[in-house]
């Protein structure tokens, strides 16, 4: 529609189409001047090509003033500096012509959109395109060292690196990439073969693609909430895990147990949950959950948020055998899987697109709840804690000892008394000798004992038995070793004299009693 | 308490040595304060006779010892023992710590027991290891100190750069480092580009602790591949008592295969005469690059010298020992842990200098400088990219402060890039290839 004076103003659509009649597109548009994105992938079959050089593209002041060779980004900018010169300047007005929309296509031969059908609509997302899949990458991250060859691509990535948290299956919680991967490699929680069960197939993500950008939409989670109840069945097949939810009692998963009947006390009523609750703290539990989907897993992390290390440590360490069993379970979960998802080839070994869930997972389990709440470490620092009391006041016991110096026993019974019982104790213990009667030199060879006997440190549940040799020094259970480690069966020549010079060293240290020889 | 036993002038044992024990003696007490609470109280003197503290009374001590040793005078060894032996602890700060692990490795020196006490050591560590405790311990060392971790970024890194392009890759992984290392490794090469090569890893073990736990690690490492989306193979060679027998068909070298020899913290367990060997063995397997990562101390030029090699390794040790209680929490069992295992090495270092062992295992550590002049005989120096670098810096920021990279000066780019703690450097990073 023409208005009065001759300029044709497009107000509707109509008129819009008339103006830019090669324009496909069909936003109506209210504001008549302005371009409208096209939808991607539909390029517009009339619209002019440009190719510009490597050159061309990246440069970035190509408008040029024809007086002082100044170089402007923009047109409008180099006319205002026009201006300056006293020069006419050229508004650019919207002519009546029609104006072609352009496109625009990569130099780069080898890349896909160097292809005009390919082309992209913008020149700058041209130059961006450019840059980044065939320039140099001159910006690069502090933290992370990751290289850019975009400016704006790295200032984003800049602002939130190191603010993102890479979370486990197991529920730890990691600030830092690489200490992520490492944990992960080695976590109980390795999600492998459940990762088959979750790959939905409607669900095309490329796992490495996740874990570079973490972008993830929540509409893939949408796919998988079908699984719990599909799963069911399969899961209350496997032994352990039906027992469990029976009654708990499986003797060979004692901690569950506990687990199960503490929660059940909670009061835990969504039954998928109940699977989950069961096993909060356990590292194996985390992959069950991820059986029953991302969404399940997002409510159980929001419920139990106990990302602490150390509780993902207690049970590590604690647990070896009821991982073991996860492990079977697991075997034995992946074989019934299968009918589930005969799309899922088992022995798909490469290719990034079956590991996608895992990665989908992750993402979930990050952007829901990263609070950790480290609620449970009591436990775990209590396995590790050290009393130091009992070491000082034993120290104290044998000064005094040895400041009396009784008549504890010559050099003989002591080293007799130092049998190849294990040193029990460590610092958790605070189990050191709290000697009456003892020896004095015993008591001070124990330190000489702990080194014998270090690595059995706090793992050693098995103090064998028929080691403790009755001595005037007996104590408890953390008796020590021979002064060597051994128990004193060669004879060592030195040690006599040594011994026999310990006894001459003074009257005020008062090492009478070690006078005879040893063993 | 029994401040009497230290006056000098009650012993006569003293008088001959007076001004040093004595001195030492007085000093050793007024350490005593300050320190952990535990083993302070025990100490507390009541002679209150004491100067100021002087510092590491222990270090003192321990040479003194170490030198009476040598000279072979055996009062004074007792004596020194004894004293060593009244104020060391395991569980005690860093000064009582070493005096403990070093009384050991001097008390079975002076009896000539090392090889026997080694043996309880290492039979006992044994037995203790399991693969989770293993885990944990090495997976928290690494999240608290880059001292592992900084040789795997940088051999990674180089790793990464030599093979670039390539296909099918055969890393052969001489280390105990249960394949920590690997992981992020797999991930890079998962995501570095589109087209992921196919990775055989071949882990050479030469520690007995680590042999029991490396059928779980490599499974491990065999499931963490898969979800990386990365062809994988994994073949562990233990059991094997010397690394200079290894051959293209022990290890599975195919002709087809870009090969990488990565040896962290394995060649210094190398018989010091081997060395050699085992160097033209790793040329012998052609491969595109080699890296090395050491502890950097020099136990094996002094090896004939007691008193120089004990200082040199007290030395070392300290600044562990200082890094460890900087590094971890107060009450981490696994500093208790990483400590101990020092133990077993400072003993065989230290007290069991003529013994052969049917194992390699005799821990002479040398300077990244000497590793040079041998790796030249067979190999050419590749330096680390900037990337690399940067990659190593980025990592140090992500610890405690007190860690830097120390790159080599000037044109004789001999050595690789250092890490020090406390300006100490105390590791070593190089890439050579043929």
């Amino acid at each position: 529609m023409m208005s009065e004076d001759g300029i044709p103003v497009p107000s509707t659509v109509g008129g819009f189409v008339q103006e830019l009649n090669s324009n496909p597109n069909p936003n109506p548009n209210s504001i008549p001047l302005k371009r409208k994105r096209s939808l991607p992938g539909t390029p517009d079959p009339d619209a002019e090509v440009i190719a510009l050089s490597p050159k061309s593209l990246m440069a970035t002041n190509r408008f040029l003033c024809e007086i002082c060779n100044k170089g402007f980004q923009r047109d409008q900018n180099l006319q205002l500096h026009r201006r300056g010169h006293n020069l006419p300047w050229k508004l650019k007005q919207r002519t009546n012509k029609e104006v072609r929309k352009k496109v625009y296509v990569c130099p780069e031969k080898s890349c896909v959109h160097h292809d005009p059908s390919r082309a992209l609509g913008d020149l700058t997302g041209i130059k961006k395109h450019f840059s980044r899949k065939h320039g140099e990458k001159k910006w690069k991250c502090e933290k992370c060292s990751k290289k850019y060859a975009v400016q704006s691509d790295w200032k984003a990535h800049s602002k939130i690196c190191g603010t993102r948290e890479y979370k486990c299956d197991c529920g730890t919680l990691f600030s830092r990439k690489d200490s992520f991967i490492t944990h992960r490699a080695f976590c109980d929680a390795l999600a492998e073969e459940n990762a088959r069960f979750t790959s939905v197939s409607a669900v095309n993500q490329n796992f490495k693609h996740d874990l570079i950008n973490g972008t993830i939409s929540n509409t893939q989670l949408a796919g998988i909430p079908q699984l719990p109840s599909a799963f069911h069945p399969e899961f209350a097949g496997s032994e352990s895990v039906s027992n469990l939810i029976a009654d708990g009692q499986k003797p060979k998963l004692p901690l569950w147990l506990d687990n199960a009947a503490q929660l059940r006390q909670i009061g835990i009523t969504n039954n998928s949950n109940a699977y989950l609750a069961s096993l909060p703290e356990l590292v194996p539990n985390a992959s069950m959950s991820n059986m029953f989907g991302s969404t399940s897993q997002m409510q159980w992390l929001n419920k139990y948020p106990e990302a602490s290390f150390t509780s993902a440590d207690l049970t590590i360490s604690s647990l070896p055998r009821v991982l073991k069993e996860e492990q079977e379970n697991k075997g034995n979960l992946s074989e019934s899987g299968v009918t589930l998802y005969p799309n899922n080839n088992q022995n798909q070994q490469t290719g990034p697109g079956h590991m996608s869930a895992t990665a989908l997972l992750q993402k979930a389990a990050q952007i829901g709840s990263t609070r950790s709440n480290p609620s449970f470490n009591g436990t775990a620092f209590g396995l590790m804690s050290t009393s130091h009391s009992h070491v000082s006041n034993s120290r104290n016991e044998v000064q005094k000892n040895f400041r009396q110096q009784n008549q504890a026993g010559n050099m003989n019974e002591l080293l007799n008394s130092f049998p190849s019982s294990t040193l029990n104790t460590t610092v958790g213990d605070g189990s050191m000798l709290v000697n009456s009667n003892s020896s004095s030199f015993l008591q001070n060879t124990k330190n000489l004992e702990h080194w014998l006997m270090s690595n059995n440190g706090k793992h050693d549940q098995h103090v064998p038995a028929g080691k403790h040799h009755a001595s005037s020094n007996e104590v408890e259970r953390s008796l020590t070793r021979d002064f060597l480690g051994v128990g004193g069966d060669a004879s060592r020549p030195f040690l006599q004299q040594e011994l026999a010079k310990f006894a001459s060293m003074g009257s005020a240290m008062d090492l009478s009693h070690y006078t005879s020889g040893h063993h | 308490m029994d401040i009497t036993l230290f006056t000098p002038e009650e012993s006569p044992f003293f008088q001959s040595t007076q001004q040093s024990n004595g001195q030492a003696a007085i000093d050793m007490h007024s350490n005593n304060q300050p320190q952990n609470s535990h083993t302070s109280t025990s100490r507390s003197s009541d002679s209150g006779v004491l100067p100021s503290a002087s510092g590491k009374w222990a270090s003192r001590l321990l040479k003194e010892c170490a030198q009476a040793i040598s000279e072979k005078d055996s009062s004074k060894i007792h004596q020194l023992l004894w004293m060593l032996n009244e104020l060391a602890s395991p569980y005690g700060d860093c000064d009582q710590k070493l005096a403990s692990y070093f009384l050991q490795a001097l008390f079975c020196k002076a009896t000539e027991s090392g090889q026997r006490c080694y043996k309880t050591l290492t039979s006992v560590a044994e037995k203790s290891h399991s693969f989770d405790s293993a885990r944990k311990l090495i997976l928290k060392f690494q999240e608290v100190s880059p001292w592992m971790t900084f040789g795997h970024v940088a051999s990674n890194g180089a790793i990464l750069e030599a093979l670039e392009g390539e296909t099918k890759l055969h890393i052969i992984d001489i280390s105990n480092t249960l394949c920590t290392q690997w992981p992020t490794l797999l991930e890079a090469l998962a995501t570095r580009n589109d087209d992921t090569p196919h990775l055989k890893l071949t882990v050479v073990v030469t520690t007995s602790t680590v042999k029991s736990v490396m059928k779980e690690v490599g499974q491990r490492m065999e499931k963490f591949a898969r979800l990386m989306g990365v062809p994988f193979e994994f073949n562990a060679i233990m059991g094997l008592n010397h690394l200079a027998e290894l051959t293209k068909e022990v290890l599975g070298v195919q002709e087809d295969e870009a090969i990488v020899v990565n040896c962290i913290g394995a060649l210094r367990r190398v018989e010091v005469e081997e060395r050699g060997a085992v160097i033209q063995m790793f040329q012998s397997l052609r491969p595109r690059v080699v890296t090395i990562v050491e502890e950097e101390a020099d136990l094996s030029s002094s090896r004939d010298d007691f008193v120089k090699c004990f200082e040199e390794c007290l030395r070392f040790y300290t600044l562990y020992f200082e890094m460890l209680e900087e590094s971890f929490v107060p009450t981490s069992n696994e500093r208790l842990m990483l400590e101990r295992d020092c133990s077993r090495s400072i003993v065989r270092v230290l007290a069991c200098d003529d013994e052969k062992s049917s194992e390699e295992d005799c821990e002479r550590r040398e300077r990244g400088s000497q590793w040079s002049e041998r790796l030249k005989e067979a190999f050419s120096r590749v330096g680390f990219s900037d990337d690399v670098v940067d990659d190593v810096k980025a990592l140090l920021k992500r610890y405690k402060a007190g860690w830097a990279l120390v790159l080599p000066q000037g044109d004789h780019d001999d050595s690789g890039i250092y890490l020090t703690w406390k300006e100490e450097p105390v590791l070593w990073a190089s890439a050579w290839k043929p």
